[in-house]
């Protein structure tokens, strides 16, 4: 028995150590792609914590700064650039190895090496460079930030309030056709999201609702209002009918025995429903690009950087800006996920 | 639970009262408080009287590094002479805002920047205002080579500021292996072609070509094109057909990486040192050089029996034609054309050719005016022409049909029938307006 | 009088909702299908489905998404149903376990991308950790993978992307699960796996058909990796070909009406794997009646 269970015991653990492994790793190099200078971003094979400093050798030849880099690959130094030019240095430094420094400082620290010899000096790296520079070189990062706030937002309020009425009627009511409502709500993720964009464009232009972000949340709620329809329609079969019986016996009107009864116990389930729309609203990248082009989101945003740069772990900066709130969101709302799925079906 | 509902009516509030905020009506507002900070940035400047205010849609500088480096290092300079708040908004399809404005004659946008390609299209559908007084009033001299795309008639619309062709760009390391006699400076496509065989038998594929699908394959193969005599875009003329085989005998010596077809750009090949040699768009070309100009040689394109070959394109700065702010729109034009203010724009972006001649009268030794230098080189004594994107009804078809000969090449192993080919030419011809 | 207003009630409830999908996604969706179907003329005609039919593409598209859609939907469900059984144990840490599963989801589909781009270049993370562990001399070329390679490829990725919310949905289904049942299967002589065969999966089953629908949904309408790992055409798949027609081309006379004609076939797909699994499963459901 002792055996087995060891045996048990281990392919548990194994299991969970892959499960860990196989989501942590691709995310935490995800992580120091975003910290890397321009230099790392190429450097193979990579260390995988960033580097915090370089290691420089410089040489004063033939008038000119022989700037040379650390090589880890080639186990020697790496000749980048030739130059008397402070300036260059200095955007040299900022743009391919992420340290600041300024003219003064380049010419004081450099100059030793104009004595023949050649200078061996380490220089800092400013780790968050990536996360500066992202918010100053993208078009209104900080717009698009609140522009992401208010779409998913808005998108929220109207599954939320949409959909959790339909779901109550669905699970309070007997009528017609209540059988097939359920399915016909699925139907509607059957249609590509891509197609309807095109369209809803049209609609959007002749109410002025393009480039909003009401506009934006009018077309992700589409596909979330089914969404919190059918789960809440489950969480409120699963609040005892009782309760509310109870309720009216001691005289409390519909509206006020849903507000102060019914509504509060399928909290958890709501959180988990806005948990969703958040997330459509804020991940969402390509319909944003067809109805707000010029007023993006900031997932828009990055998506465009990452098109049209090379510059991947700019890009990464940004993604990893842009995952943050739904990590956190995500963890307010692990605990009542369980809540929500336990009841659904069709 | 409770603080949920509060933090949600909370929410629903803010929101509400940023519904005036969200409507599009609204001019641009200072920026919304941002979850992470900005790093400070003087953007008022010092108020004695109202700043007026400039807004400049472009499609030129769509890289971050670019527009980081026009906010930081040029517009400031504008700004604080002449009193102006500039709001510069680099996005893709201008057309459809320029539509969008001229239909509701609500001009927000000031200056435009816009490609060669695009500016019959722009000229016809009157979004831009001549620009006469303003380039006659200009000490400059502008290169001939764009005369045609920024005029129509006797009215000047665009002044251009940028041009760029494709290069040559290889790593030292690749060196060792040029073919004898041939200098890098001036190679020949036959040379080209013979250095990425060479290095093929010894270390394997080493050439970058750009492959994904609707990206540059159609300007790779147009510039190859040029130098065998071609036209410009075509499919089976007879240069095209020697640019065609060129290339096959590369695929067949397995000289080009297979990786290529992931990317639409060299960048990332050349500076992970998995590839040596490319021909490509001399701004990724210029990234590459810059991030270590000490490994790199940079040459204008290789020669074929016509001559140099390159795709080449040009930016303009031109006036929308229902603009509020004339008098600002002129002053930036010249601001922006004065040959030391060019040089910054052109050297600090991706490295243009500033298409004037005073300023090429300045080009030194740093990287990037050596990039600019070689492109100068490839404009003035090269085969170069335009991408006529208004003559066909979609371009990113007739790059499809490039992409679809050149991936039949490869899986041929580089070679190609004539009749594919003149098939293919029909395809192209039926994209025609 | 209260009663015939709870008679109305409910359709009250649901009017907001019902009016909202009428006009914001009946209305387009509609509008799509008739357009799908008329020629430029205006008149009823069915030659853009020829068009699809015959385009050179149309075929791998197919055969792609409908691939992709059972290989990732079988894979997926089997890794998650033994993720979920193994994590349906009550231990320390079981919540945070539960946080990192969800990591993933909450990645945007562009971060994704980069992920994984970044990790499969031929430079690229993966290499170097193969080659720092000695597992291998040179880089692999893992991008220049064609055909059905470059399909399993994609759905490797989507799994990373997608496998925790599938696991997700399956262990709240555990979780509430009456353990009685599993009890008295056991002290009747039941083995576990006879256990989980015969008592866990029927009752799960529900959940399980819901969940695998939405999945089969969203993988025949599987195309953004494919765009950003490969670009456009190079492992087609069928709501691919619409952003092609709609992003890439969208200036053709016949740009449109293909992104039409396309989405209406990809919704008949789904309608009908829909319909088919259910009958599938009720048939089998029929059996299990407790």
């Amino acid at each position: 028995m002792n055996q087995k269970s060891l045996i048990a015991k281990t392919v548990f653990y194994l299991f969970i150590a892959t499960m860990i492994i196989a989501i942590l790793v691709p995310f935490f190099l995800f992580l120091s792609t975003s910290v890397y200078s321009e230099y790392e971003v190429y450097e193979f094979p990579r260390k995988f914590i960033p580097r915090t400093s370089f290691d420089l050798k410089i040489d004063w030849v033939d008038d000119k700064y022989d700037f040379s880099v650390f090589s880890r690959e080639m186990d020697d130094y790496e000749l980048l650039i030739q130059t008397d030019n402070l300036d260059k240095l200095r955007r040299f430094l900022k743009r391919n190895l992420s340290v600041q420094k300024t003219n003064e400082e380049i010419n004081r620290d450099f100059s030793v090496s104009k004595n023949g010899e050649p200078l061996y000096l380490t220089y800092k790296k400013d780790l968050l460079y990536n996360y500066k520079t992202f918010f100053s070189i993208t078009n209104k990062a900080g717009k698009a930030v609140a522009n992401s706030v208010i779409a998913a937002g808005w998108t929220i309020l109207i599954s939320l309030s949409f959909g959790s009425l339909a779901g109550y009627a669905i699970a309070r009511y007997k009528f017609k056709g209540r059988e097939q409502l359920s399915l016909i709500l699925l139907v509607v993720r059957m249609f590509p999201a891509v197609a309807v964009a095109i369209p809803m464009l049209v609609y959007l232009l002749k109410m002025n609702f393009d480039n909003t972000m009401i506009g934006l949340a009018i077309v992700y709620s589409v596909g979330n209002i089914a969404l919190t329809a059918w789960i809440t329609s489950s969480i409120f079969s699963g609040i005892n009918v009782e309760l509310e019986e109870a309720s009216y016996v001691f005289g409390a009107t519909k509206l006020q025995t849903f507000t102060k009864i019914t509504l509060p116990l399928a909290v958890p389930g709501l959180i988990a429903c806005s948990m969703y729309a958040f997330l459509a609203a804020w991940n969402d990248s390509i319909t944003a690009l067809i109805l707000s082009n010029n007023n993006p989101t900031l997932s828009l945003v990055i998506y465009k950087a990452i098109g049209s740069s090379s510059a991947i772990q700019l890009s990464a900066a940004g993604a990893v800006i842009l995952i943050m709130p739904a990590l956190v969101f995500t963890f307010i709302i692990k605990n009542y996920i369980n809540q929500m799925w336990g009841e659904v079906k069709l | 639970m409770k603080k949920f509902l509060v933090m949600l009516l909370v929410l629903s509030l803010v929101m509400a009262s940023f519904v005036g905020c969200a409507k599009k009506e609204e001019p641009a507002k200072a920026d919304q408080p941002a979850k992470v900070e900005e790093p400070a940035k003087a953007e008022e400047p010092a108020k004695v009287e109202e700043p007026k205010t400039l807004k400049i849609t472009s499609g030129l500088w769509s890289r971050p590094e670019e527009q980081q480096f026009i906010r930081e290092e040029i517009l400031p300079g504008f700004e604080n002479e002449f009193n102006v708040k500039v709001e510069l908004e680099v996005i893709d399809n201008i057309e459809k805002v320029m539509e969008a404005q001229k239909a509701s004659d609500k001009w927000t946008t000031d200056v435009v920047m816009t490609h060669s390609g695009k500016m019959p299209l722009y000229i016809e559908n009157a979004y831009v205002q001549p620009l006469n007084d303003i380039k006659d009033s200009l000490d400059i001299h502008f290169m001939d080579a764009f005369e045609s795309a920024t005029t129509e008639g006797n009215n000047s619309y665009y002044l251009p500021i940028s041009a760029d062709v494709y290069l040559l760009i290889a790593n030292k390391k690749a060196l060792p292996y040029l073919p004898e006699g041939a200098d890098v400076t001036k190679l020949t496509w036959d040379q080209y072609k013979d250095w990425s065989i060479n290095m093929a038998k010894e270390v394997g594929p080493k050439v970058s070509f750009p492959l994904m699908p609707v990206k540059a394959t159609v300007y790779q193969m147009g510039g190859l094109g040029l130098s065998y005599g071609s036209e410009f875009p075509m499919i089976n003329s007879d240069g095209m057909v020697d640019a065609w085989n060129v290339v096959g005998e590369m695929v067949k010596n397995n000289a080009i990486l297979e990786t290529s077809f992931n990317y639409g750009d060299p960048i990332e090949q050349m500076k992970s040192g998995e590839a040596w040699l490319s021909f490509y768009h001399m701004v990724p070309v210029g990234d590459i050089y810059s991030s270590a100009p000490a490994k790199y040689v940079v040459a204008a394109a290789p020669a074929g029996p016509n001559g140099n070959g390159s795709i080449a394109g040009a930016w303009g700065v031109g006036i929308t034609a229902g603009t509020k702010n004339k008098e600002v729109a002129d002053e930036f034009i010249k601001y922006l054309t004065r040959p030391e203010v060019l040089y910054q724009v052109a050297a600090g972006t991706g490295g243009f050719i500033p298409p004037v001649d005073e300023v090429i009268a300045q080009l030194g030794e740093e990287p990037k005016d050596v990039i600019m230098k070689k492109g100068l080189d490839t404009l003035q004594n090269g085969v170069v022409s335009g991408v006529p994107g208004s003559d066909y009804t979609d371009w990113g078809a007739v790059k499809s049909v490039y992409d679809t000969v050149f991936k039949t090449m490869w899986d041929n192993n580089g070679s190609l029938d004539q009749s594919f080919l003149d098939e293919q030419q029909k395809a192209l011809e039926a994209l025609e307006k | 009088m209260k009663n015939k207003f709870r008679k109305w009630t409910p359709y009250f409830l649901l009017t907001p909702a019902l009016l909202y999908y009428l006009f914001f996604w009946i209305r387009p969706v509609f509008n799509a299908f008739i357009g799908s179907m008329t020629d430029f003329d205006g008149s009823f005609s069915l030659r853009f489905f020829i068009e699809v039919f015959k385009e050179p593409m149309f075929s791998a598209a197919f055969r792609n998404s409908v691939l992709f859609a059972l290989i990732s939907v079988l894979l997926q469900f089997s890794i998650a149903f033994m993720m979920a059984l193994l994590l349906n144990k009550k231990f320390k840490g079981v919540n945070l376990l539960l946080f990192i599963a969800l990591i993933p989801m909450a990645v945007p589909p562009a971060a994704v991308a980069i992920l994984w781009k970044t990790g499969f270049s031929t430079f690229g993370w993966l290499n170097n950790i193969l080659i720092t562990l000695h597992i291998i001399k040179t880089p692999i070329l893992w991008m220049t993978a064609q055909g059905f390679n470059a399909l399993l490829f994609l759905i490797l990725i989507d799994t990373w992307t997608v496998l925790p919310s599938v696991m997700i949905i399956l262990l709240a289904g555990l979780q509430n699960l009456n353990k009685e049942y599993e009890e008295a299967g056991l002290i009747f002589g039941a083995t576990k796996w006879q256990v989980t065969k015969d008592i866990i999966m029927p009752i799960l089953k529900p959940t399980i058909i819901t969940a695998v629908i939405l999945r089969m949904i969203a993988a025949i309408q599987v195309w953004m990796i494919s765009v950003m790992m490969f670009g456009y055409g190079r492992v087609p798949f069928l709501v691919e070909r619409i952003a092609y027609y709609t992003d890439v081309v969208p200036m053709l006379d016949e740009s449109y009406k293909m992104s039409l004609t396309y989405s209406v076939i990809v919704t008949v797909i789904v309608m009908v794997s829909v319909v088919l699994y259910l009958q599938v499963s009720k048939k089998s459901k029929k059996e299990v009646e407790i």
